[in-house]
């Protein structure tokens, strides 16, 4: 057992305890400070696993004679270490977001930041999964951190209502995800994830595994806010404190994902056709849901709660692509490469979206709050605005090349199915409807002053925004535009990361 | 055990393991046997002469007021709830307890990793005084 | 034959515990019949050869849940549930169908088939194999797990108990 393999993932459970116990010192005044410290030491990890993974494989070396990259039912490789690094940059936005947003929160910092931490941590280990027992666990680690995280504003029902609605629904995909994978074991008698890969001992003991594979992607399918198991979102999404909303919509989504991706890689040729038919439907379904949802909403969370439904919707497109059969004309490779940059330009439009969020000043967060941005703070209308149409997929963002990948690789895997293209028509047609609801916030920011004429004037006041946030908010716009334009680092990068799945 | 229970030797000969839980079982249904026993035994035997005062919860003391079924305070949930996680605990180092011999150094530490981590959660309700009743 | 007479009991034990403890309106009793269910589960695992696993559900869920259940339900304001109206009745039908359809999916092909599918590896369920399985292979699910735990401890003092003081000072020990 080589310990330097789980490095990333001791630093983040350290740093959480360390911020538990450094809290019993620090008086109420000080412990935004920890959240800055917080942030401080996972930038610190991510620019050590940034720029120099090798600090680990050299003390692997030093200890073994060769580079490990694998443990029991964990594996560190490229492909992981992407994620990893999406969840650490997440984690960092989100906590610099809670320091700004603690005035809101109001109680026990330190336990937020902590359970920040150890939900990353979760999705770290989730990254690696190899096989049941630590995609089970992990997801649980992530699940029970956020459960806690949502009901955090314990003095507002809402926040209240909406911890205990995630709980429920959380634990009734737990059990079905649970029973899938005990359903799995029992016919294939292995937890690994290769075993997915093997003929199994008769027809009846496949028919279970069937089974199982699809309560698993059931119980998944619940994490990534996938069509019949979303409707916890909108909810959740309005009544958790809004860092914890991001944090949601990105981190425990990308892991709900990752998971899938590393799944899906190990099926065997004739279990690829159910999945491939399951996944295509959940995928059709989960666009136009959201898609038709979002249309109508008026309030800010909830939008983005279904405007996220809709992009799992699409990330589900590029799963398609590993579900293929071996040998097909786009390899798995293809829809990886196209998941992980969309995740990765999702990543940064939501965290943007999100502070902007916290520093509005409305209660609810109608859309109305928007009225009049442009001239209250440029700075937040334009990151908003940039933002929202790199959700919306308009070049030059980022989104837009991650949506356009997506859809590329599912219509190379559908187009020998031509009963599927339907599909094809569903996205796109997601596509379009997306971009009324996405105008909708942009027409708020810049003409929505006739929404409510009853507003007071005060309300027009200048919005100041501290020195931190505004650099963040800057930077997430400028990655937006830059990698829009330039994406070709990004894609290279991600080259390695996919080389698993070719 | 086939001659003391001449039944047992009707399971196949390599199931001891159940021989062993069907005595457990005999074992139970003895308990509960000779606990209702007695309760049937009088309620059959034993005159009945009900009185206002026989009748009352407690024929001697205070009158008793009220229901038992009070609402409770937070803080016995929150007992509860350590209680379960050091049960739970306890699932996972009684298997490690049972195979320590065949283990090696790794799985020691490993274990006080995990621990350790536990004792952090009760040093952590300690210290905010969650566990002092007020 | 023995064997067979047991699953018929315990089985039946499990089935009456679990439909009282979902139709009782009484919160409590409706704990104790889900305990009951519980009981009657650990003597099933006790047939599947999984000993440990059958003490664990004794130690745990009749054990450690039961009781947290219990307080769970004296925290709230209506213990008996008499005055409240039942919960979710409309879904009724739709549950009864997925319990339905589950066991006929999960059921029906290995039945007209004849036999069962009997697991491809025997389990093995003794608390010293357990024990090396979990220190050679699952030894990072074990960590993770402690921190689940701890987790959830920190989370239920975070969002249940009172309101967060000051650091205690000089004059009480900490």
């Amino acid at each position: 057992m080589n310990v330097m393999l789980y490095s990333m993932e001791i630093a983040m459970v350290l740093s959480g305890l360390g911020i538990l116990m450094l809290d019993l010192g620090t008086p109420a005044r000080g412990k935004r400070d920890l959240g800055y410290l917080a942030a401080f030491l996972m930038s610190l990890l991510l620019l050590q696993s940034v720029f120099m993974p090798e600090v680990q494989d050299g003390f692997s070396l030093l200890s073994s004679g060769h580079s490990i990259t694998e443990g029991p039912g964990y594996k560190l490789d490229a492909f992981a270490r992407y994620f990893k690094h999406l969840f650490l940059l997440a984690a960092i936005l989100v906590l610099l977001m809670a320091v700004d947003f603690a005035g809101t929160l109001r109680a026990r910092l330190a336990e937020f930041f902590a359970l920040v931490l150890f939900a990353l941590t979760g999705m770290s280990a989730a990254a690696s999964a190899t096989n049941f027992i630590t995609l089970f666990v992990s997801i649980e680690l992530i699940t029970v951190s956020f459960y806690v995280l949502t009901s955090f504003q314990r003095g507002q029902m809402r926040s209240l209502e909406a911890g205990v609605k995630y709980l429920i629904l959380g634990a009734a995909a737990s059990a079905v995800l649970v029973y899938g994978i005990a359903l799995v074991y029992g016919a294939t008698g292995s937890m690994e994830f290769a075993a997915l890969g093997k003929a199994c001992p008769s027809a009846e003991h496949d028919h279970l595994l069937r089974l199982g594979l699809l309560l698993v992607i059931a119980g998944l399918g619940f994490k990534i806010a996938a069509f019949p198991f979303q409707i916890w979102v909108p909810d959740v999404y309005q009544g958790a404190p809004a860092p914890v909303t991001a944090f949601l919509a990105v981190g425990s989504k990308a892991a709900g994902f990752a998971l899938l991706m590393r799944l899906c890689h190990h099926l065997r040729p004739d279990l690829r056709e159910l999945t491939l038919t399951v996944l295509a439907a959940l995928a059709g379904a989960t666009i136009l849901y959201g898609s038709l949802c979002a249309l109508r909403q008026r309030n800010l969370k909830r939008l983005f709660g279904y405007a996220g439904i809709a992009s799992a919707g699409y990330l589900l497109l590029g799963l398609l692509a590993l579900n293929a059969q071996p040998g097909a004309s786009p390899s798995g490779a293809q829809g990886c490469h196209a998941m992980m940059f969309y995740l990765a330009g999702y990543l940064i439009a939501v965290m943007a979206a999100f502070t902007v969020l916290c520093h509005l000043d409305g209660e609810d967060e109608d859309l109305s709050v928007l009225a009049g941005l442009h001239a209250r703070s440029p700075l937040l209308a334009t990151v908003l605005t940039l933002s929202v149409v790199s959700m919306a997929g308009l070049p030059p963002l980022m989104g837009f090349l991650g949506k356009f990948l997506l859809l590329q690789s599912a219509f190379e895997v559908l187009s020998p199915h031509p009963a599927q293209l339907w599909l094809m028509v569903v996205a796109l047609g997601g596509v379009v409807i997306s971009l009324y609801y996405y105008f909708g916030i942009l027409r708020a920011i810049y003409w929505g002053g006739g929404i409510s004429p009853g507003r007071p004037a005060g309300e027009s006041e200048a919005i100041t925004v501290p020195p931190l946030a505004r650099l963040l908010l800057i930077a997430c716009g400028l990655i937006l535009l830059w990698v829009g334009i330039f994406p070709q680092a990004l894609l290279e990068w991600l080259g390695d990361a996919v080389a698993l799945f070719r | 055990m086939g001659d003391v229970f001449p039944q047992l030797a009707a399971i196949s000969p390599d199931d001891a393991h159940g021989a062993r839980y069907l005595l457990l079982a005999v074992m139970g249904v003895v308990a509960v046997g000779f606990a209702v026993a007695p309760l049937l035994l009088s309620a059959l035997v034993a005159p009945r002469k009900p009185s206002e005062i026989k009748q009352s919860p407690f024929e001697c003391g205070l009158e008793s007021k009220g229901d038992a079924w009070v609402q409770f305070r937070v803080q016995y949930y929150l007992y509860a709830l350590a209680f379960v996680i050091f049960d739970v605990e306890v699932v996972f180092i009684y298997p490690w307890a049972a195979a320590f011999t065949n283990l090696s150094t790794g799985a020691l530490v490993a274990m006080g990793v995990f621990v350790l981590l536990l004792a952090e959660g009760l040093a952590y309700l300690w210290i905010k005084g969650v566990l002092s009743w007020k | 034959m023995i064997e067979g007479v047991a699953f018929y009991i315990l089985s039946t034990v499990a089935v009456l515990g679990a439909l009282l403890a979902v139709s009782r309106r009484n919160l409590v009793h409706g704990v104790f019949a889900l305990l009951l269910f519980f009981a009657a589960l650990s003597g099933l695992f006790v047939m599947l050869m999984a000993d440990y696993v059958a003490a664990v559900q004794v130690l745990v869920y009749v054990g450690a849940v039961g009781i947290l259940q219990l307080f769970a339900i004296m925290l709230t304001e209506h213990v008996t549930g008499d005055d409240l109206r039942r919960l979710g009745a409309r879904g009724w039908f739709w549950g009864l169908m997925l319990a339905v359809a589950l066991p006929v999916v999960l059921l029906l092909p290995p039945l007209l088939n004849g036999e069962p599918p009997v697991p491809p590896a025997a389990p093995q369920s003794t608390a010293r194999q357990l024990g090396s399985q979990l220190m050679e292979h699952y030894v990072v699910p074990l960590e993770v797990l402690a921190l689940l735990l701890t987790g959830a401890l920190i989370g239920a003092v975070a969002v249940a108990h009172g309101p967060e003081k000051d650091p205690p000072g000089k004059d009480r020990p900490a």
